[in-house]
């Protein structure tokens, strides 16, 4: 029992990916344990969304070596859904449209997949509802086309509309706070926060210190060039804020 | 051109002239005349020039009679689809059940029988109603002088004729059922006229009777929209894999009219579907919509004209084609806008899912503009499913099989979604779903 309890939800270990034969992570550790929500800086280009790209599994990202172990499984071997259906979760910096299909068709096929069930629609209309409101987006959502036309806050807010309803025990953000404005990060936030508990994890990949005044994290990396240069706790956001990447890159020299 | 091929099929066209004058028979002397000159006309046309983009990617041969003489009509129809048998007309506002180019029955709600529609056979209306179907039938035919037009104005056994007179609004659609059988020539020819100010909707349920029917069909339709106008037409051809199908279809929209066509291309071995629509007065609108779905070895070639002859009007072309195994598609589209076309707002767009290494689509969308002061696109596109499409939808546990079936889907959906009909419309979602579920 004791155990399981212990074991981390994700343990990223020397890990080295390439994406088009250019590496960009160059031997990146991370253990994030359960009941943790682990905060992730660094400056554009510095592989962060790689990082993200890499724990989903999305092919184009190369793991030339070092491993990746969720549950005290490693994943090498598996697929993006299977890793999704395992409790992994990516918000993406840039969410993809897929013309022509629903809101409500894409939920119900995503639930289903993940359950490995379907879930009655007398069900899963309530829960749908219930996840509308926390996230503040009107019911017409629900018919328009996923991410097709949508503005960038309506992206992020539609990533966490899938958060809720799928509930994984992994949850990755990559910069679902940029873009939006308070009162939206305020309602990610909530729903981020919601979210936590004793089983499940989080990442919060961010370049500002802003959205972590509404989520605390209980630890905060600072990724540069593809490694983990710095850790702290939640006061490390804070000095960045101040002093700017700068003063790590003079550290890691 | 090709005066080479002027006498092709020189030897059964006198088996041709005999069904023509046997079929003229029945028709008042003005028909049977005209049934003539056209005969005369197809023989003495030469095959289309392949070197013009219209016919450059099918070889119109292929749609010569050659062995195959003209089905006589057979009287059943059988299984009646589910649009056909509301009795009561709580969804369709009248039918009409047609076989082997010909329509061996109609039925209309009594209300709009009152509000006299007419939904019949064109021979029929030929007969009983000479004030509508003479001064119409056959005079959009010369805009485009195709050899198999002609062809069809000879030979046809029968068709659609459908009018709604002045003002008369209906809400719901009429269906027209055709089923083809054999393997012989089926030869139809159908007019719609939605008078000024009316407003009507009609949906052709194209099928045949088995999977090893193998016949050749020819069918024409001209469709008359008339100032003021509002007229949506579907046609969901999900023949059998055998069929060889070239529909021309010829569309004259007058001012201030709308007129919304819908053609779902799922079955054939060979089609060749042609469709013009002529803006003929400001203030109009069309849309041009299709998809084409083809798999196995099917071959499906559309070519489209809008061509703005007078301006202040607009025009959309919307054309997706999704090709699976070794199934072809090719699309030629033009845009034109007269010299008259001031003001003129046109578009087309012709998107391609390509979803194995072997099958093929091409896209031809051309535009030819004589004025200025116009507003006019055109996009065209080919390729694979987006992998970043896939990928996205994976990272929410769906797999990649159901992911491509979710993309494909979505991607002929906003079409799809124009079919009226609600039965209708979810047998083309069905036949869709399966034929996903065999290539994705
Ligand atoms: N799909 C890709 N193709 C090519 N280069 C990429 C791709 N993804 C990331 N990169 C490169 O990898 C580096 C890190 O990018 P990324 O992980 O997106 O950083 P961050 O998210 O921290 O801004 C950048 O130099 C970027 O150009
Ligand atoms: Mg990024």
């Amino acid at each position: 029992m004791s155990d399981e309890t212990n074991t981390p939800v994700l343990e990223v270990s020397d890990l080295h990916v390439s994406v088009g034969g250019k590496e960009i992570l160059k031997g990146l550790n991370l253990t994030v344990g359960a009941g943790e929500t682990h905060a992730i800086m660094g400056r554009n280009g510095s592989g962060k969304s790689t990082l993200s790209a890499a724990i989903m599994g999305n092919p184009r990202y190369e793991i030339t070596s070092g491993t990746i172990v969720y549950g005290g499984q490693d994943i090498a071997e598996l697929a993006v859904h299977e890793r999704a259906r395992a409790g992994v979760f990516l918000s993406f910096q840039y969410p993809v449209a897929l013309p022509g299909v629903s809101v409500v068709n894409f939920l119900r096929q995503a639930v289903r997949a993940v359950r490995g069930d379907d879930v009655p629609i007398k069900a899963f209309r309530p829960l749908v509802k219930e996840n509308l409101k926390i996230l503040d987006i009107p019911q017409t959502f629900m018919t328009r086309y996923v991410n097709d036309g949508f503005s960038g806050g309506e992206k992020k807010r539609l990533e966490m509309l899938q958060m809720l309803m799928l509930q994984p025990t992994l949850a990755i953000l990559d910069e679902t706070d940029s873009g939006l404005d308070i009162d939206a990060l305020k309602v990610v936030s909530t729903a981020i926060n919601g979210l936590r508990s004793e089983k499940r994890a989080q990442l919060v990949i961010t370049h500002y210190q802003r959205i972590l005044q509404y989520v605390t994290p209980d630890h905060v990396h600072v990724l540069l060039d593809g490694q983990i240069v710095k850790s702290g706790g939640p006061d490390l956001a804070h000095e960045l804020e101040k002093h700017g990447y700068e003063w790590l890159e003079k550290d890691a020299a | 051109m090709s005066t080479d091929h002027m006498n092709v099929d020189a030897g059964p066209e006198t088996s041709l002239r005999d069904v023509v004058t046997t079929r003229g028979g029945n028709d008042p002397a003005w028909l049977a005349t005209a049934r003539q000159d056209a005969l005369s006309a197809y023989e003495a046309s030469s095959l289309p020039d392949r070197v013009q983009h219209l016919w450059r990617y099918t070889d119109p041969q292929r749609f010569l009679p050659g062995e195959r003489t003209p089905t006589t009509p057979d009287s059943h129809f059988g299984d009646l689809p589910a649009d056909c048998q509301d009795a009561t007309y709580e969804h369709v506002a009248g039918y009409a059940l047609a076989r082997d180019g010909r329509v061996l029955r109609s039925a209309l709600d009594p209300l709009i029988a009152d509000k006299k529609v007419v939904l019949t056979d064109l021979c029929t209306a030929a007969r009983e109603h000479e004030d509508l179907v003479r001064p119409r039938l056959f005079s959009l035919l010369d805009a485009g002088g195709d050899k198999f037009e002609q062809l069809s104005a000879a030979t046809f056994a029968g068709g659609t004729f459908f009018h709604v007179p002045r003002n008369v609004t209906i809400d719901r659609p009429f269906v027209v059922a055709h089923r083809v059988g054999g393997d012989g020539l089926i030869a139809s020819r159908s007019l719609l006229v939605a008078g000024e100010g009316s407003e009507a909707t009609i949906v052709f349920d194209l099928t045949s009777v088995g999977d090893d029917d193998a016949p050749l069909r020819h069918e024409g339709l001209e469709i008359h929209v008339e100032p003021g106008a509002r007229l949506h037409v579907a046609f969901v051809q999900a023949c059998g894999k055998r069929v060889t199908h070239a529909p021309v279809i010829r569309c004259r929209v007058e001012r201030d009219a709308a007129l919304e066509t819908v053609s779902v291309a799922l079955g054939g071995a060979l089609v060749k579907s042609l469709q013009t629509t002529e803006l003929v007065g400001k203030g109009s609108d069309v849309r041009v919509l299709g998809i084409v779905f083809a798999n196995g070895r099917q071959h499906i070639d559309h070519h489209t004209l809008q061509d703005h002859v007078i301006g202040r009007n607009t025009s959309n072309l919307d054309y997706r084609t999704v090709v699976a195994d070794r199934a072809r598609s090719s699309y030629t589209g033009n845009l034109r806008i007269g010299l008259d076309g001031v003001g003129a707002d046109a578009h087309q767009s012709n998107h391609n899912m390509l979803l194995s290494k072997k099958a093929r689509a091409d896209t031809i969308p051309e535009l030819e503009i004589l004025t200025n002061d116009v507003t006019c696109s055109h996009a065209a596109a080919c390729g694979p499913i987006d992998e970043e499409m896939i990928t996205f939808c994976q990272s929410r546990g769906i797999s990649p099989r159901d992911a491509r079936t979710l993309i494909v889907t979505g991607f002929l959906e906003p079409i799809v979604e124009r079919v009226p009909g609600q039965q209708l419309r979810e047998r083309v979602r069905s036949a869709v779903a399966d034929r996903l579920d065999r290539v994705v």
